[in-house]
């Protein structure tokens, strides 16, 4: 008999926790006017104009995006989150896009890649945000790029250039650099390679981290010094997680090659130029990916073994592209310190918003199958300059070449853009 | 795989001689803890990166260096180690591998609340001795370049395994916790309160913990979820050392230093943790025993 | 009372059945998917750590090798996983036998720590194998033909069908004669042995079936979440989860883990998007299981069916006893005996 009663109580415990957990969902049933047609389609009709858009009520234009803000991506994540706010700032006091006002909906991914696409299915269908954009690096933009494909969004993002992006047959995604990744260390071999034949190297070492985006530009780096006549004597891959180069540095040391070109994020440029100076190794030239571009945690971290150090960048403070002089204006406003702090990423971020913008206001619409077939189409204005994407989402531009002189970098290439005369052989660090 | 010049094994050798010389220090603790407890303690990584953070926050706020400011990490460890012991990890008798569960919960938790506190981005300590080394110049051709935190790492580990020898021989509590790892009942029957005993164990397994950590945050990166990676270096330490030896811990912990460092150069930095992982996989299975000492087995 | 006491399974999977089409948000799909592979993961756990009482925190490794196989057949020759991963998961089960076979030559804590050994071996092999996985960003797989807006009521079904397998193998297990002699090795190995139970090989062969539906349930979700690298294919906590779930509801029960499952999943989720951090998540499910083998070491189900026997003296205990045993053991009410108290 009293058994029953825990029958009862089990099938009722199962039963309302299914209920409980779900129970919102039922609430929620609205038709989202705004969201997308199911397949990312670029044949489909032109533009339509949005059709429910009732523009009476006028109500934000909601933004959803899922950033590193912990984790091994913090720094440039975080950056990303602030370029994001910017952005959202100077166009709501400037009225707004279509004359509504843009609402960000910015959560934490932690650095973890499942974490990242669960928050992207959750703001896509339980939030229902208008757009989505992207999330720092092509660790994460691999995964969350798939999640909106399925779902039909369009996925502009400021950070994820690998080869691995692009060829997986999506037509979804944006990539708002000049160049993609493979292509953001040309204008460093190009320097290279034109050096005068005395202080041209000869040898070089590549220690790069695990990661779709590092690897990436490792392989358009190899390629093209190893196609100019160097020779690659050092080639090695570490864990994403790694913190002890001693070993690495070791070997590197003695096998003494003229140039080092290091796969990095933030925390493995510190580490590995730290181990280098324990093994005593002094490179003539040294180039990481990302790290020198972050003017504050890199100073921090090495503090005058900086000098010297190269990297490529997108941007700089100083640029007369479009929007900048009021994005740098808006990040002293908004977060303090002055234009020679400010990290590209914020510069990526807030030119994901630029492109955003210029195309709904060419469409007319926020609607993201319009988007996307607008953006494979268009040219936009942007904080890096002009920019524009092929059919599978690359940008159609070049890269700058920084190196670090003092306290911060100066651009010193290419070409026009030069502002400072470069440094080689680099001073010992 | 690639045969390396002798003078980059000499290096890496003489680096993973004094790397070892810090692992030492960090699994002694762990070591005393099993012999007593007969508990493998999992979350000993996290209180190794826990005491990390502590000598991180005191770097960061009030200057303290890493070497100073183990007065403090020292005494909250050990407090922190007798309030788990008692009110916690002796609540669960019988079945060691629900003991391993709970330290392993343990771990989990503590990992929750740093990665709160202080977030889940890497840190470590610069200062000014960061990056320094003592260069020996032993030929023309090879110059050893021996960096100023690992040195003081393995001064400061030796001092207090030293220290912690002596504990052990010649103080009570230490000739009490000597009894009790050798035989628990025997020592029990000899009136040793073995209650009191576990719990100060586990109070001094995590002072010596809180060294290694301060040593830990000066030589590398660390965030809240480390101690998976250092739980099982830790591991394979004490168990290829036979668990419950001290001076098997030492030697391991250098065999250890030394395996991973050549491997690095031998194989890649990346697949060379697979040393550490192979040895406490096949130690555990074929050589319980480890190389001295007692047979991992039960409670 | 009588009624639902018999219908409260033909209810609750007509309930299950239903519910995607009750909750349409696709979110609410991928909830239901989590909740059914866990309960079957939790189910396939319980076999060796409920009745065989060697508890895994290494089960990661058959969920990570099931996720690889099947994401490396479908990129490499096309197969489509969800009907390649029964297939797959048996070669997993084969090598969880190898490994076992290694393995459980040890007991106790010792085996808790090879098993975590194993899984980092594994992880770390799955990272430096870049050939075949790609390293540490990770697989790609094809996305699944059906339309976006239904893509994950299929997975839904499908997982539903295979937890009901999983459930039907637990529980002709349990009252197996391999069962009873799994349930002999937990209580005292060496005196199972005696009474010529042929110890080894029922743990190897226990250790093998825990693994299949693991596997199964990796395969899966690797089609499911469409992307999978090493750290999370291999990462400990997975199998942590299914620890987590099967102690809560039940130690060695049929329906226990299901419980658990049923339990945790939503929480964790709840948890995770009302926090945002996945360290909160970590120090929340750390807690619970402190608390769990502290307070409640035998799960819900057993404590409830225990409160209830001494609440009404022996008699009552032991109709109270054998009838929980049939509910979360066997079909109403048919054997006597021989299932007994399946817990403790």
């Amino acid at each position: 008999m009293k058994s029953k009663v825990w029958h009862l109580v089990i099938s009722i415990m199962v039963f309302s926790l299914l209920i409980t957990a779900c129970g919102s969902a039922a609430t929620t049933e609205a038709p989202a006017s705004t969201e997308a047609p199911a397949q990312p389609a670029v044949t489909e009709a032109p533009a339509q104009p949005a059709p429910t858009e009732a523009p009476v009520e006028q109500p934000p234009i909601r933004i959803g995006a899922s950033l590193p803000l912990t984790g091994r991506m913090s720094e440039p994540g975080s950056a990303a989150k602030q370029g994001y706010e910017i952005w959202a700032a100077v166009v709501n006091e400037s009225g707004g896009i279509l004359g509504r006002q843009v609402e960000l909906t910015i959560v934490d991914n932690a650095s973890d890649q499942d974490t990242a696409v669960a928050d992207y299915e959750k703001l896509i269908t339980v939030d229902k945000v208008d757009l989505v954009v992207g999330p720092f690096s092509s660790f994460l933009v691999i995964p969350t790029s798939e999640v909106a494909a399925r779902y039909g969004y369009a996925f502009v993002e400021p950070a994820g250039g690998a080869p691995d992006v692009f060829n997986r047959g999506l037509t979804n995604l944006f990539f708002a650099q000049p160049a993609p990744g493979d292509q953001q260390a040309i204008p460093f071999s190009d320097f290279v390679l034109a050096l005068p034949e005395d202080q041209r190297p000869k040898t070089f070492a590549v220690v790069s981290q695990d990661d779709p985006f590092t690897l990436g530009v490792m392989d358009g780096v190899k390629a093209a010094l190893t196609g100019g006549g160097m020779e690659l004597v050092f080639d090695e891959i570490y864990a994403p997680e790694t913190t002890d180069f001693s070993s690495i540095a070791i070997q590197v040391a003695d096998l003494d090659p003229d140039l080092i070109v290091g796969g990095t994020q933030l925390q493995d440029s510190v580490g590995q130029i730290r181990a280098y100076q324990e093994a005593g190794y002094q490179p003539r030239i040294a180039f990481f990916t990302t790290g020198p571009s972050l003017p504050g945690p890199f100073r921090e971290g090495l503090g005058t073994a900086t000098e010297g150090v190269f990297a490529s960048i997108s941007w700089f403070p100083e640029a007369e592209e479009h929007q900048n002089a009021d994005m740098v204006a808006k990040y002293v406003e908004m977060f303090g310190g002055n234009a020679g702090d400010i990290p590209e990423d914020v510069a990526n971020a807030f030119t994901v918003g630029q492109v955003l913008q210029q195309a709904i206001e060419k469409i007319g619409a926020v609607d993201n199958a319009a988007l996307i077939e607008e953006l494979h189409k268009g040219t936009y204005q942007t904080v890096v300059g002009p920019l524009s994407f092929d059919e599978v989402g690359k940008p159609q531009g070049s890269f700058m070449l920084l190196q670090w002189q003092g306290d911060t970098f100066v651009i010193v290439g290419p070409g026009e853009r030069k502002r400072a005369e470069p440094i080689v052989p680099k001073p010992e660090w | 795989m690639h045969l390396p010049s002798l003078n980059v094994l000499i290096q890496v050798t003489v680096i993973g001689l004094l790397t070892g010389g810090v692992y030492a220090l960090m699994a002694t603790g762990l070591t005393l803890i099993f012999g007593v407890m007969r508990v493998i303690n999992v979350a000993h990584g996290a209180f190794l990166i826990f005491s990390a953070y502590l000598s991180y926050w005191m770097f960061t706020s009030y200057g303290l260096d890493p070497f100073l400011s183990i007065i403090i990490s020292i005494p909250v460890l050990f407090t922190m180690g007798v309030v788990f012991q008692r009110y916690v990890l002796s609540r669960v008798k019988g079945d060691p591998g629900l003991g391993v569960l709970l330290t392993f919960a343990m771990a989990l938790t503590l990992e929750g609340f740093m990665g709160s506190l202080w977030e889940s981005t890497g840190r470590s300590i610069r200062t000014a001795y960061t990056s320094k080394v003592f260069p020996i110049e032993l030929t023309s051709e090879l110059t050893l370049r021996l960096p100023w935190v690992r040195v003081g790492g393995l001064v400061a580990a030796t001092i207090a395994l030293a220290g912690i020898y002596f504990f052990l021989k010649s103080s009570n509590l230490g000739r009490a916790i000597r009894a009790t790892i050798q035989n628990r009942s025997a020592a029990q029957l000899m009136g040793v309160d073995v209650e009191s005993v576990q719990a100060l164990t586990f109070g001094i397994g995590l002072g010596t913990v809180a060294a290694g950590g301060a040593l830990f945050s000066l030589i590398w990166t660390f965030n809240s979820g480390s101690h998976e990676e250092w739980i099982s270096k830790m591991l394979s330490i004490i168990v290829l050392g036979g668990m419950a030896s001290l001076p098997g811990t030492f030697i391991a912990a250098l065999i250890m230093g030394v395996t991973e460092s050549v491997a690095a150069v031998i194989m890649t930095s990346y697949l060379s943790p697979i040393v550490f992982y192979l040895i406490l996989f096949l130690t555990l299975i074929f050589r319980p025993q480890g190389l001295f000492g007692v047979r991992i087995r039960e409670g | 009372m009588e009624l639902l006491r018999r219908w409260w399974k033909p209810i609750a999977l007509l309930f299950l059945l239903a519910f995607p089409w009750l909750y349409r948000e696709p979110y609410y799909h991928v909830l239901g998917f989590n909740v059914l592979l866990f309960a079957m993961m939790a189910t396939s756990w319980n076999i060796m750590g409920g009745y065989t009482g060697y508890k895994s925190l290494g089960h990661s490794t058959f969920y990570g090798l099931g996720a690889y196989l099947v994401a490396l057949a479908a990129n490499k020759y096309g197969w489509n996983p969800l009907i390649s991963a029964p297939f797959l998961a048996l070669i997993v089960a084969l090598v969880a036998v190898l490994l076992g076979w290694i393995m459980l030559r040890t007991s106790g804590s010792a085996f808790v720590i090879a098993t975590i050994a194993m899984l980092l071996i594994f992880r770390l092999s799955a990272l430096n194998l870049r050939e075949i996985t790609k390293g540490a960003p990770g697989l790609s797989q094809p996305l699944p033909p059906w339309s976006p807006e239904f893509s994950r009521m299929p997975f839904y079904y499908y997982i539903l069908v295979w937890l009901i397998v999983a459930l039907f193998v637990s529980w002709y297990i349990r009252r197996s004669r391999f069962g009873l002699g799994l349930v002999a090795i937990r209580d005292d190995e060496g005196k199972a042995e005696m009474v010529g139970v042929n110890t080894t090989l029922y743990k190897i062969l226990a250790f093998g079936a825990s693994a299949y539906f693991v596997a199964l349930g990796g395969g899966v979700w690797s089609y499911f979440t469409t992307h999978i690298s090493p750290v999370f294919a291999f990462d400990i906590i997975v199998g942590v989860d299914m620890i987590l779930m099967t102690m809560l509801g039940g130690l060695g029960t049929l329906w226990g883990p299901v419980l658990g499952a049923f339990v945790l999943v939503p929480a964790g989720d709840f948890i995770l998007f009302t926090f945002g951090s996945t360290t909160i998540y970590l120090a929340i499910i750390g807690g619970l299981m402190m608390l769990v083998i502290i307070f409640m070491p035998k799960g819900i189900l057993p404590t409830i069916t225990e409160w209830m026997d001494n609440r009404h003296g022996p008699r009552a205990a032991h109709q109270g006893a054998r009838s929980m045993a049939e509910m979360y053991d066997a079909p109403s009410g048919k054997t006597t005996g021989e299932d007994g108290s399946s817990h403790e």
